[in-house]
């Protein structure tokens, strides 16, 4: 199947076929940067790093996103100002945590800025008021310290401990 | 896939910097060594990013500055042999200080580092605020609007056991979450207050041609204090700012300072130059105490606090062993012992405006909540001018602050949930009778 007009079609690393309107593809920068050196895409596009499922729940973000402004590059800072998630992109994100570090790499690799902004807000908002034990069990994380090395941090960092 | 720490490593910073508290990037760097390692090596970043962004910080780069302008001007002083009669070279060391600050787009290192410690050292005084022991003597001492002679006086010897270890009810029933904030707003509050400590001081000691120049400087604190307010806690803002003075300067900082000794106090402080304490009447003598006790109080830094606390009450209650003089010179009462009048005019008033803007800011809030108009507004309320509605509102406000806040507030403020304005209105309306029909 191939493109044709304002149609594009996606191939998944588990080699589905996926139709997508190419203002929403152009969220991507990694696509927009390709479209723009191709002129016009008569093949299909295969992003070979991304499952359907992903690949899905990531058109599904570009398209409700797809007025948005694009995304500054100039100022990196602005955009973390507010650990605050929009309420659609709140309900979007409420996914086991498997799919969210999926979503969070495909946006990495498409470079969707808004999108791994949005993925890594959502881990740090996992992480804010735990300790380090529970964002271990959070994340299932293995402490790999040894005792002595945990018994270091924890002296360096004694006096700054909080309750 | 789908592990956190599957993501490549350039992400894990990305984490990092969407973090707004401190304590969050110190607990995952804890977490392993990966997420240690990223810490390690983006420190500066992350921190920087924290500080810059998170709410709660931003009084820090401001206060940072303050403060290196007093160390400057302490020191400047210190080198000089005979103090000069001569006030305008006071201003003249404060604006070499201030034309030596390079402007900066980010904010410099040694303020990340300060704010670092700053933030780690200042959990001490809300350690307190959370203590079982220390709320129940907060608790019952003198309201600072009770504070006549009798009752501070009453409160003054009544014993100041030390922090018991075990935190306070109000404190025990937080979640993680709700504790983190509860100290987020203690901290913003505290550097606020410590802002205004510094502020107050430079103000005092640099030079005016008139007396309305001085006071004009003053008057500008409060409209800078309400753009650095959070227009969606407006009302919490102002709140926790009333409740931080109650427990730093007016609770902590009475007791720390150990005053069964009034006179050696006032003997202490300049205006013994002009007023020998030992010509002062009884009356004359409560009334000089009135205006020197806030004065002092006025330049405690929350680190004196901390300091004289250890030192009078709980290492070795009733021995004071600080010379007084040499310890007011050191928190700058005597910086200006010549007057801030350009002309060289004397100035006796001592004058040294208390916090109660802080109450009418409250008040000023609520007018404007119930006019609907939003908290960056320049508009001014006065007494007179207000409708029916908001002078109830007045009315509700000051009876609650006079009335219900010792019982209803004091030591628990810190510990309820973020509330809008709207909910705060209702919390006080439900402590308040309602008001008599105009």
């Amino acid at each position: 199947m191939a493109a044709s007009g304002n149609l594009l079609t996606f191939v998944s690393a588990d080699n589905v076929h996926i139709e997508v309107e190419r203002d929403v593809a152009e969220r991507s920068l990694l696509i927009k940067n390709m479209l723009e050196d191709l002129g016009e895409a008569t093949e299909d596009i295969p992003i070979p790093n991304v499952n359907e499922p992903v690949l899905r729940k990531v058109i599904e973000w570009c398209r409700h996103h797809k007025n948005d402004p694009p995304a500054s590059t100039e100022d990196e800072d602005s955009r973390r100002k507010t650990t605050d998630i929009d309420e659609w992109d709140q309900k979007f994100t409420q996914v086991d945590q498997e799919m969210l570090f999926e979503i969070i790499l495909a946006a990495n690799y498409l470079d969707i800025k808004g999108l791994l902004d949005v993925g890594c807000k959502t881990v740090a908002n996992m992480i804010k008021g735990k300790s380090p034990e529970e964002i271990r069990k959070t994340f299932n994380i293995q402490n790999d310290f040894t005792p002595e090395e945990e018994d270091q941090i924890r002296r360096e960092n004694e006096w700054a401990e909080d309750r | 896939m789908g592990h956190i720490l599957d993501l490549p490593t350039e992400l894990l910073p990305i984490i990092y910097l969407h973090l707004n508290n401190i304590d969050d990037a110190l607990h995952l760097a804890r977490c392993c060594k990966r997420f240690n390692g990223v810490f390690e090596y983006h420190r500066l970043a992350i921190l920087r990013n924290i500080i810059q962004n998170a709410d709660h910080h931003v009084y820090d780069a401001r206060l940072c500055e303050e403060i290196g302008l007093h160390e400057h001007y302490t020191l400047h002083m210190s080198q000089t042999r005979f103090v000069s009669f001569d006030p305008t070279l006071r201003r003249t060391v404060m604006n070499a200080y201030r034309a030596s600050l390079q402007p900066s787009p980010v904010l410099p290192a040694n303020v990340v580092w300060d704010t670092l410690v700053r933030w780690q050292a200042m959990r001490l005084l809300f350690d307190l605020y959370c203590d079982a022991s220390v709320h129940e003597t907060y608790s019952q001492s003198a309201f600072r609007f009770d504070q006549g002679q009798d009752d501070e006086l009453v409160d003054t010897y009544r014993p100041f056991p030390p922090p018991s270890g075990a935190v306070c009810p109000g404190f025990a029933i937080l979640d993680h979450h709700h504790r983190q904030r509860a100290y987020e707003r203690f901290y913003k509050a505290l550097t606020a207050h410590w802002w205004l400590v510094e502020r107050r001081w430079a103000i005092r000691v640099d030079v005016y041609e008139t007396p309305e120049e001085c006071v004009e400087a003053f008057l500008t604190l409060r409209p800078t204090m309400r753009q650095f307010v959070n227009p969606a806690h407006t009302i919490q803002e102002w709140m926790d700012l009333l409740e931080l003075d109650d427990f730093v300067w007016n609770f902590l900082a009475r007791r720390a300072l150990d005053l069964t000794d009034r006179a050696a106090w006032l003997l202490a402080t300049w205006s013994r130059i002009f007023n020998p304490v030992d010509r002062y009447r009884q009356d004359e003598l409560a009334q000089a105490w009135g205006r020197v006790l806030p004065r002092i109080l006025g330049y405690l830094r929350p680190s004196n606090i901390i300091e004289l606390l250890l030192r009078s009450q709980w290492a070795s209650r009733g021995d004071w062993r600080l010379n007084r003089e040499t310890y007011l010179r050191h928190i700058g009462d005597l910086d200006a012992p010549f007057g801030v009048y350009a002309n060289g005019d004397l100035d006796f008033t001592e004058a040294m405006p208390q916090l109660r803007f802080l109450e009418g800011a409250v008040d000023e809030a609520l007018v404007h909540l119930s006019r609907g108009i939003g908290p960056d507004t320049r508009e001014v309320c006065t007494y007179t001018r207000l409708t029916v509605v908001e002078q109830q509102l007045w009315f509700l406000w000051t009876t609650y602050r006079f009335d219900a806040w010792p019982e209803h507030v004091r030591g628990q403020l810190f510990f309820w949930d973020d509330r809008d304005s709207r909910q705060m209105v209702q919390r006080i309306q439900g402590a308040v009778p309602l008001p008599p029909e105009a």
